[in-house]
């Protein structure tokens, strides 16, 4: 059994939910789905942002767990 | 997802080159592709003195950044314009910049792609041209008094902007000024121009603007072949601290607002915007937009004496008032 696999059902199975943070807003979600399909689900466009969990950058397919933080960076600065 | 060389955790899937790479190695391929972009496109030499034009935002710092690391003789400008309200943006700009010439960012070798080792790199200098010192007034100011500005302070800014880089290049005698417009602030601009048919404006973008005369200086793009997301991701993991908010004035502009539509392109089709604009370049260099670029007499403007496609004053001595030489 893959790692992924016990991750997603790990995360499934005890899932209180985790908090995804862009600018001024927050979204409570719950945890065992990809950074990608959590993106979808709040109506951001992956292109625009990028993803950030612990602090740690990492690609639209990373599953997210309850205990993570998720902060997303809009590519859009300046001007 | 792994990285393609390592097999370590990723840090950014690029769909559109069908690669992605771990923290070390996107480094390494981002200051492979700057040089390949400044080769290519034949923008400046290891000999010759760069001007970047930075505001503290990610793509200038991380170019700045990146030129630096390649052993490029690259200075800074900073251009104040007094954009402080409601929040502290221009002065928040000011200060990202200082932090980061002051920093060991630019200094710390990282990747064996470095070619120049701390001791040996360029010493940048930051040079900073406060708008309403020396012209008495701000951006917000002269965008509300004057016509090009009405309702649109970017037309007053962009020409601003414009002018004095173009000036401090000259004066302080760079052979280049760069600036790090990335892939989509080209393919925005390109959509709008292709959108209405301003075949002029298509004509002259390019990654590189030739100084076509005396007193202009040529302009290059180094990092015109980057996503806006490569850029950010850069300055993400080269630790650059860099101002997150956008211009308040860019704020809903229509820049942005088809830089989101053309990103919505991209989710569903990967590899839509650097088609379009290499395309668009490939299409140029073969001369589709050749005969409307055709070549605009220029004149010496009588107060500034930089070059203007009118006689008289040229458009920023006009739109300040200027009627004799700010030093």
């Amino acid at each position: 059994m893959s790692d992924r696999f016990v991750d997603r059902y790990l995360a499934l199975m005890y899932n209180p939910g985790m908090e995804i943070k862009y600018r001024e807003k927050k979204w409570e979600m719950k945890a065992g789905m990809t950074a990608r399909d959590a993106l979808k689900k709040i109506g951001v466009d992956p292109e625009s942002v990028l993803i950030t969990i612990n602090g740690k950058l990492v690609t639209d397919d990373a599953l997210l767990k309850d205990t993570d933080q998720v902060k997303l960076v809009a590519v859009v600065s300046g001007g | 997802m792994r990285c393609k060389k390592c097999n370590t955790d990723a840090v950014i899937n690029m769909r559109h080159h069908r690669l992605a790479l771990c923290g070390t190695h996107y480094d390494e391929w981002v200051l492979a592709q700057t040089d390949r972009a400044i080769e290519k496109y034949k923008m400046f030499t290891h000999d010759e003195r760069i001007l970047v034009a930075v505001s503290g935002g990610k793509d200038s710092l991380s170019l700045w950044d990146a030129l630096l690391r390649l052993g490029y003789q690259a200075d800074g400008l900073y251009i104040g314009l007094g954009i402080n309200d409601p929040e502290p943006y221009s002065d928040v700009s000011l200060e990202k910049t200082r932090a980061f010439v002051a920093s060991d960012v630019w200094r710390v070798p990282t990747t064996e792609s470095d070619v120049t080792s701390p001791g040996t790199r360029h010493t940048p200098l930051l040079h900073v041209v406060d708008i309403e010192q020396t012209y008495g007034k701000t951006i917000p100011q002269i965008a509300r008094e004057k016509a090009r500005g009405q309702g649109r302070p970017c037309a007053a800014c962009g020409l601003t902007k414009r002018y004095v880089m173009n000036r401090i290049a000259h004066d302080k005698g760079y052979a280049v000024l760069a600036t790090g417009h990335n892939l989509d602030d080209e393919v925005a601009v390109l959509f709008q121009n292709t959108m209405r048919w301003q075949t002029g404006y298509l004509a002259r973008q390019a990654p590189v603007l030739p100084a076509s005369r005396e007193g202009l200086t040529r302009k290059v793009k180094p990092f015109v072949r980057f996503y806006e997301r490569e850029t950010a991701t850069y300055a993400l993991v080269r630790g650059i601290d860099y101002i997150y908010d956008e211009c308040p004035h860019a704020v809903g502009n229509l820049t942005n607002f088809y830089k989101t539509l053309l990103n919505q392109l991209e989710t569903e089709s990967p590899g839509s915007k650097l088609a379009y604009y290499l395309e668009f370049l490939r299409a140029r260099s073969e001369g589709l937009f050749e005969k409307f670029n055709p070549t605009t007499e220029l004149h010496d403007c009588e107060v500034c004496g930089q070059p203007t496609t009118a006689p008289g004053r040229c458009a920023f001595c006009r739109m300040w008032d200027v009627s004799a030489l700010v030093q």
